[in-house]
């Protein structure tokens, strides 16, 4: 049914936006725990700097990307020495979508933490709860529909992630040619219409399934916090 | 022995200043004033939750905080469960694994607070499928779970059905009695302090006025004023003798007050309220009454009001009582101290609260 071309690209495209929202969710709920409870000295600067991914040009990160792990550079010369680059791998298309994925989780997570009622970590508190616990046991489980729902569209994201992708880790079919990489090379070569069409119909597939799965789960959520 | 709760501090939260001293020894204390005044700020700064500018935390002769000596327990590890008013029951969790939260009690000990709360049935239940009254139980029970060296109680009786607020204050009554844990009770309401709690801290606008026994506390002069309460009345510990007629005769040393009879069992303690406009006054004792109370007592005291006396009234042994009447009947009956007077009181005007079974 479908070409090795296509197949591959899908399950490429699978591979890199997992592991982006894998490796970005633990950093996307530290950044949004911080940013929702704590009050320190360059709060806003941080919270500016998390944001950018969201607003400059996605070609510019994958740029900046490309600069921070240049080989010529001190880090990207030990990663090369050691064999660990990420740029042209599916790891470096990983991150590269991974970090534009990452103010979308911050800001979906966010919102779960700032709406949970401080009652509950008080109660917590005083039934002898220490910070570490009141953050595994309650502030985790309450944010959970929203840590769902920010994975959720981090890895909608991460899977559409195109001019950062190609910037940093190029368009290498079947080592960095992801799903929306293989449609636009489709749709520049000559005769490539119906290859193009195809991509971009099975572009929904894992777009329409992620969706689905949140929404379920996170309707059981609700049903049993009885918010339903 | 040092007192249970040993309080002194002072506190600048959110722009308000204040401060407040007392110590309370009984089971259970009652933290009295109007809405706003402060106490639960006051709570939250006992528990730990906000930081005192400076003063004293001791609970059981334990220091908890004191900023002259830099102790400063933090709020976890304090152990004094503060169970605030909407109860916050964590949603995510079930009845029982709220309870488990921070439960150092083994699972049979869990179950027999469950019971005796009335909420054995409700372990499996989700918070957000419970009643009012049912969530504070469980709240309740969750805190004293964690086998506390304190429990405050913020306004739990709030939203709930006089039936429901008489079992509730009952069972926060057994349970301090039972497991030995001292409890705060925050409340704006006479009837809470005069039926639930031993000593009372009387609390105006960001200090506290006074503080000790309740009877003391509510006889002092500021309390009328500030809770707002044109008729304290008087309070009456009593014990139940005999019954009759669908009467029980209810006993302190010689005086006895004879109450319907609502199946309370012989030999339990009452505490009765009996307000002043309640009471009215005779010089000789009546016949042909249906009056059932007729008390002797001798006049300690007449305080004028507006429109009329507040008659202090003293039996031979020692019960307290009050009468509010009229100036005409003053005048009438030519009342003054050191008088005998009876003081009349129908069966069915005393609000009685079982105390112990």
């Amino acid at each position: 049914m479908l070409s090795d071309f296509e197949s591959a690209a899908l399950a490429l495209s699978f591979k890199v936006a997992v592991t982006a929202t894998l490796a970005g969710l633990p950093v996307a709920l530290f950044a949004a725990f911080m940013l929702a409870r704590w009050r320190f000295p360059g709060k806003t600067i941080l919270d500016v700097l998390l944001h950018i991914p969201l607003v400059v040009p996605p070609v510019v990160v994958g740029y900046l990307l490309l600069i921070a792990f240049a080989p010529t550079g001190a880090f990207g010369g030990w990663l090369q020495a050691h064999g660990l680059s990420p740029a042209f791998k599916w790891q470096g298309a990983a991150l590269a979508s991974g970090i534009m994925a990452l103010p979308l989780m911050i800001r979906s997570i966010r919102q779960a933490f700032e709406a949970e009622s401080p009652a509950f970590g008080d109660v917590a508190t005083t039934l002898g709860a220490g910070p570490w616990r009141r953050f595994y046991a309650v502030s985790l489980p309450l944010a959970w529909p929203g840590i769902l729902s920010g994975a959720v569209l981090g890895f909608a994201r991460a899977i559409g992630e195109f001019g950062a992708t190609i910037t940093f880790a190029a368009n290498i079919p079947g080592l960095t040619q992801t799903l929306p990489l293989a449609l636009y090379s489709a749709a520049q070569s000559p005769g490539g219409e119906a290859a193009a069409a195809r991509l971009a119909l099975l572009s929904l597939i894992p777009a329409l399934l992620s969706l689905l799965i949140s929404e379920t789960l996170s309707r059981r959520a609700r049903k049993k916090r009885g918010l339903a | 022995m040092s007192a249970a709760v040993d309080i002194a501090l002072r506190w600048h939260v959110a722009e308000d200043p204040g401060n407040a001293t007392f110590s309370a020894g009984g089971d259970v204390t009652a933290l009295i004033g109007p809405s706003g005044v402060g106490k639960s700020t006051l709570a939250r700064l006992i528990a730990g939750l906000s930081q005192p500018t400076e003063g004293h935390v001791r609970v059981n002769g334990e220091t908890l905080y004191d900023s002259a000596a830099g102790v400063n327990v933090s709020a976890y590890k304090r152990g004094i469960a503060l169970v605030p008013q909407d109860s916050a029951l964590f949603p995510h969790l079930s009845v029982k694994a709220n309870i488990g939260f921070g439960a150092k009690i083994a699972e049979a000990e869990i179950a027999r607070y469950a019971e005796e709360a009335g909420i054995g049935h409700l372990m499996d239940r989700r918070p957000h499928t419970l009643s009012g009254g049912e969530a504070r139980r469980v709240a309740i029970v969750r805190a004293l779970a964690t086998q506390p060296k304190l429990l405050i109680l913020d306004e739990p009786m709030t939203g709930l059905d006089p039936v429901r607020r008489r079992d509730l204050m009952t069972l926060i009554r057994t349970s301090a009695r039972l497991s030995g844990v001292p409890v705060i009770l925050i409340t704006h309401q006479i009837e809470e302090m005069l039926f639930a709690a031993d000593d009372a801290v009387l609390m105006a606008p960001a200090r506290t006025v006074t503080s000790g026994p309740i009877e003391t506390v509510l006889a002092h002069a500021e309390t009328a004023r500030l809770l707002n309460i044109d008729d304290a009345g008087s309070l009456i510990e009593a014990t139940v003798g005999g019954r009759q007629d669908g009467l029980i005769s209810c006993c302190n040393g010689n005086t006895s007050l004879m109450l319907p009879d609502d199946g309370e069992p012989e030999g339990c303690r009452l505490r009765l309220r009996v307000l002043g406009r309640d009471v009215a006054l005779s010089k000789h004792a009546l016949e042909d009454v249906s009056i059932l109370n007729q008390i002797e007592c001798r006049i300690a005291g007449v305080t004028e009001r507006p429109s009329g006396y507040d008659i202090a009234l003293e039996t031979a042994d020692g019960v307290q009582l009050k009468s509010r009447i009229t100036m005409r009947s003053y005048k009438a009956l030519n009342l003054k101290e050191g008088d005998t007077v009876f003081a009349l009181i129908k069966a069915v005007a005393v609000k009685e609260m079982l105390v112990e079974g």
